[in-house]
């Protein structure tokens, strides 16, 4: 039997005078999974604070996610986890009296720049929401063409795009005989991932996904983790999670927060087993308040 | 359906702890061979062969922790983690019994290699060797029967152990070999604690198999009390 | 047998007055039952009434020939194209400002702006018809003369409140969820409302308009000052005055002739059925939009 010498490579080197046990040093393998080769963009927020109205509910965000890599986003509800990404495709402004304030870069564009049009931001940046909202009126594939429609593409390109963007969802063999079937006909678990391709057909460079399980039963979030995982290399990604085992499986990077801040964020694995914050600590062991 | 991650992370552990068998096993063989001869140099690379055997250790612990950090493993799943965890302590814990070993061969006493304490030493060695072999066998193959006949292996080494304070009687009035014979004494209670090791780790396998903890009981626990 | 079983109801002892509450609770129910009872009786009544004394002047010849003023062998075919004729113009011109407004209040206005909007809304809603009336005589038959288009706009006044208060409340049904669906994907606003909101409420704003044209139909007030005085032939230019059928009813019951009494039911029965089927139709597409609704919720 041979030993995987990458394998050991990561881990530290120990004197076997040492009494191994749990206090020993804990190897080096800490690292994050950023996937190389991944093409996302990254994104970095500054200083990000956001109001309702008069009311603040960010309070100064500064956070990068970066290509490749899954960052969970955690926290009690309303700690601003939800109005934190919603930044990020400018979303928060639709809302009557949202506002943001502070530097959100792709790469190197300021999304909140005066000469940035949002349809661009949003095309650059799309979102999953919550609850599957495919368009009523629409098809399956009806549904993967609005998006191509809204932004443009033209009519002869849109066909294989939409193919492609099923594909990528992992919702083709399902669907591929009944495209002109309502999207709403689908199952929860079909309809996210229908919203998935929905997104993912204009080719974002980053997918903001708001709690995109909660509606759904174990095995279609189970389909959906899986996806989340495989599209990491495509897409950058941020995942608003109320479900810490959620982040805990498939965030590659985690960010916790609370009351509008950013309280801690770090490796998915040092997150959940040797967190920094005595809040943080507490909020993964479930002792909080 | 299975997780992905969890999946994956189970059988790397699984892989890892085959890995660290198999090095433990080779580690006995180099140093009872090394015992056998005389050979400080097969001795010292004994010694350093087990920084390889701590690594895997730490790799498979820390795989496992972060496993169960993030992947909430359960049921089949959770006892597989347990009995690796378990597995993992015992393989390691065998191999530095094989670096003291080592170090006795490396202080260079003269004591002669064909007394009949090295033999029964020798054959110790080749039933610790044959029972980690076994062991891990009888893990990756969940066999339950084969895990609990490595009691029967270890009833014999422990036999043998006993044997060894008859085969010391020649030599206990005699100061110049008084202190390498009480190390070789050492030395069968070493190799007697594999077995106990390997006896663990097969209740181990029948823990992942049946979801029952249960002592084997034999010769050297025959209440069930652990030594 | 039941009694017995509820006298030793084993829980019993813990709910004190057993007795007094299940007497209480039965006068509620039974008196929620008579309200409803005389309501839905009253609707019966009236069509029964209507029914019973215009179903006899009700042939072909009333409803295919106009307005006979002095015999007796005349219709109202006059009336039924011009009540048409004027319910048409008020729908072109009341659907897509009440839709207009509905969509603005919904979609673009702010907050405090569409509670606004409501308001006036409301208010307009509860202005009585027969000032709607006067404001369009004051406007477009003084110093001109009554016709088809002054009647249409009175009725136009009446339906563009009802579409927009019943457009605002389908609007609201629609999902959220579904307008950010939209916006994420790089869509305007209008967009979105013209491609998603409109198709997914598409059926209760019909309804809304429908039972709005179903109340125009009968208002006579808007029409007496402005669409009241027309001749008994078929008339189809709305700049002359249109006949219709509400003026023709009032006229009909004035007459001392039993004939045009009897004729005047029968134009009210077909008022009534006309109305009837409209709001069917209506409350047919509502249920249907509403269910895709509420499952979208």
């Amino acid at each position: 039997m041979t030993i995987d010498r990458k394998e050991l490579d990561a881990a530290g080197r120990v004197r076997h005078e040492t009494p191994p046990g749990p206090r020993t040093e804990v190897p080096a393998v800490d690292r994050v999974g950023v996937e190389h080769g991944a093409s996302g963009s990254r994104v970095h927020l500054e200083d990000v604070k956001a109001y309702y109205g008069t009311k603040r509910v960010l309070h100064g965000i500064t956070l990068s996610l970066e290509p490749g890599v899954v960052t969970g986003i955690i926290g009690p509800s309303g700690c601003g986890k939800s109005t934190m990404v919603r930044c990020i495709n400018r979303m928060h402004e639709e809302v009557p009296g949202g506002r943001c304030e502070g530097r959100i870069l792709l790469d190197e564009i300021d999304l909140n720049g005066p000469e940035v049009d949002v349809v661009g931001v949003r095309r650059a940046v799309g979102m999953v929401f919550q609850k599957p909202n495919p368009f009523p009126t629409m098809s399956i594939l009806g549904n993967v063409l609005a998006g191509l429609r809204f932004v443009g593409v033209p009519r002869e390109r849109r066909i294989e795009r939409a193919e492609a963007a099923l594909t990528d969802a992992g919702l083709w063999d399902e669907v591929k005989d009944r495209l002109s079937d309502p999207g709403v006909s689908l199952s929860g678990g079909q309809q996210q991932r229908l919203c998935i391709a929905r997104a993912l057909a204009v080719e974002p460079d980053v997918l903001l996904m708001d709690e995109p399980c909660s509606a759904l039963d174990p095995a279609a979030t189970m389909r959906i983790e899986e996806l989340i995982t495989q599209l990491k290399r495509r897409v950058t990604i941020a995942l608003v999670t109320h479900n810490m085992q959620q982040a805990a499986r498939i965030a590659d990077v985690t960010a916790f927060m609370l009351a509008g801040e950013l309280i801690e964020v770090g490796s998915t694995d040092r997150m959940f087993t040797d967190p920094q914050d005595e809040r943080t600590e507490q909020y993964v062991t479930g002792r909080f308040g | 359906m299975m997780r992905a991650g969890l999946a994956g992370g189970l059988r790397a552990s699984e892989q890892d702890l085959v890995a660290e068998a198999r090095l433990v096993h080779e580690q006995l063989r180099r140093v009872t061979e090394a015992l056998m001869t005389r050979d400080p140099r097969s001795a010292a690379e004994v010694v350093e062969g087990d920084d390889a055997v701590d690594r895997l250790y730490l790799v498979t612990e820390d795989r496992l922790l972060k496993l169960i950090a993030r992947q909430g493993p359960v049921a089949g799943d959770l006892r597989l983690v347990s009995a690796i965890l378990h597995s993992n302590l015992h393989f390691e814990r065998i191999g530095d019994l094989c670096v003291n070993i080592a170090k006795f061969v490396l202080n260079g006493y003269r004591y002669p290699t064909d007394s009949q304490m090295l033999r029964t030493l020798m054959d110790m060695g080749d039933r610790a060797a044959a029972m980690i072999n076994d062991g891990i066998d009888a893990f990756v193959a969940r066999d339950l029967e084969l895990a609990e006949r490595l009691t029967v292996s270890d009833d014999a080494i422990d036999v043998l152990n006993r044997t060894m304070l008859i085969h010391l009687r020649p030599y206990l009035g005699d100061p110049a070999s008084f202190e390498w014979a009480s190390h070789l004494l050492l030395i069968a209670r070493y190799l007697e604690r594999i077995g106990d090791h390997m006896v663990d780790v097969g209740e181990q396998v029948s823990f992942l198999v049946t979801g029952v903890f249960r002592e084997f009981a034999d010769a050297s626990h025959p209440h069930g009390a652990s030594t | 047998m039941r009694l017995r079983q509820m006298a030793v109801d084993p829980l019993g002892a813990r709910v004190p007055n057993l007795r007094r509450r299940r007497i209480v609770n039965a006068a509620w129910i039974g008196s929620a039952w008579a309200g409803a009872s005389i309501a839905v009786g009253l609707l019966l009544v009236v069509v029964a009434g209507v029914v019973a004394r215009g179903i006899g002047s009700i042939n072909p010849t009333f409803l295919t020939t106009p307005t006979d003023p002095f015999g007796s062998g005349g219709g109202i075919s006059n009336a039924i194209v011009g009540t048409a004729i004027l319910v048409a113009l008020a729908s072109a011109m009341a659907v897509p400002v009440g839709i207009l407004t509905a969509l603005y209040t919904s979609e673009f206005a702010s907050r405090r702006l569409a509670s606004g909007l409501r308001y006036v809304l409301d208010v307009l809603n509860g202005v009585p018809t027969i000032i709607t009336g006067i404001f369009v005589f004051g406007l477009l038959v003084v110093g001109r003369s009554q016709s088809g288009w002054a009647g249409a706009a009175g009725l136009a006044i009446v339906m563009v409140p009802l579409i927009a208060r019943s457009g605002q409340e389908v609007l609201a049904l629609v999902p959220s969820g579904l307008r950010e669906a939209s916006l994420a994907l790089g869509a305007s606003r209008w967009r979105t409302v013209l491609r998603v909101v409109i198709p997914t409420s598409i059926g209760g704003l019909v309804t809304g308009a429908l039972l709005a044209v179903a109340r125009a139909a009968g208002e006579t007030a808007p029409l007496l000052f402005t669409c009241s005085i027309f001749p008994n032939l078929v008339q189809t230019d709305p700049s002359r005055v249109l006949p219709n059928i509400p003026i023709t009813i009032f006229q009909f019951s004035e007459s001392p002739d039993p004939v045009k009494h009897a004729q005047a039911w029968a134009a009210a029965l077909v008022l009534i059925a006309f109305v009837l089927a409209v709001s069917m139709v209506a409350r047919l597409l509502s249920a249907r939009t509403r269910r895709r609704l509420q499952e979208l919720r």
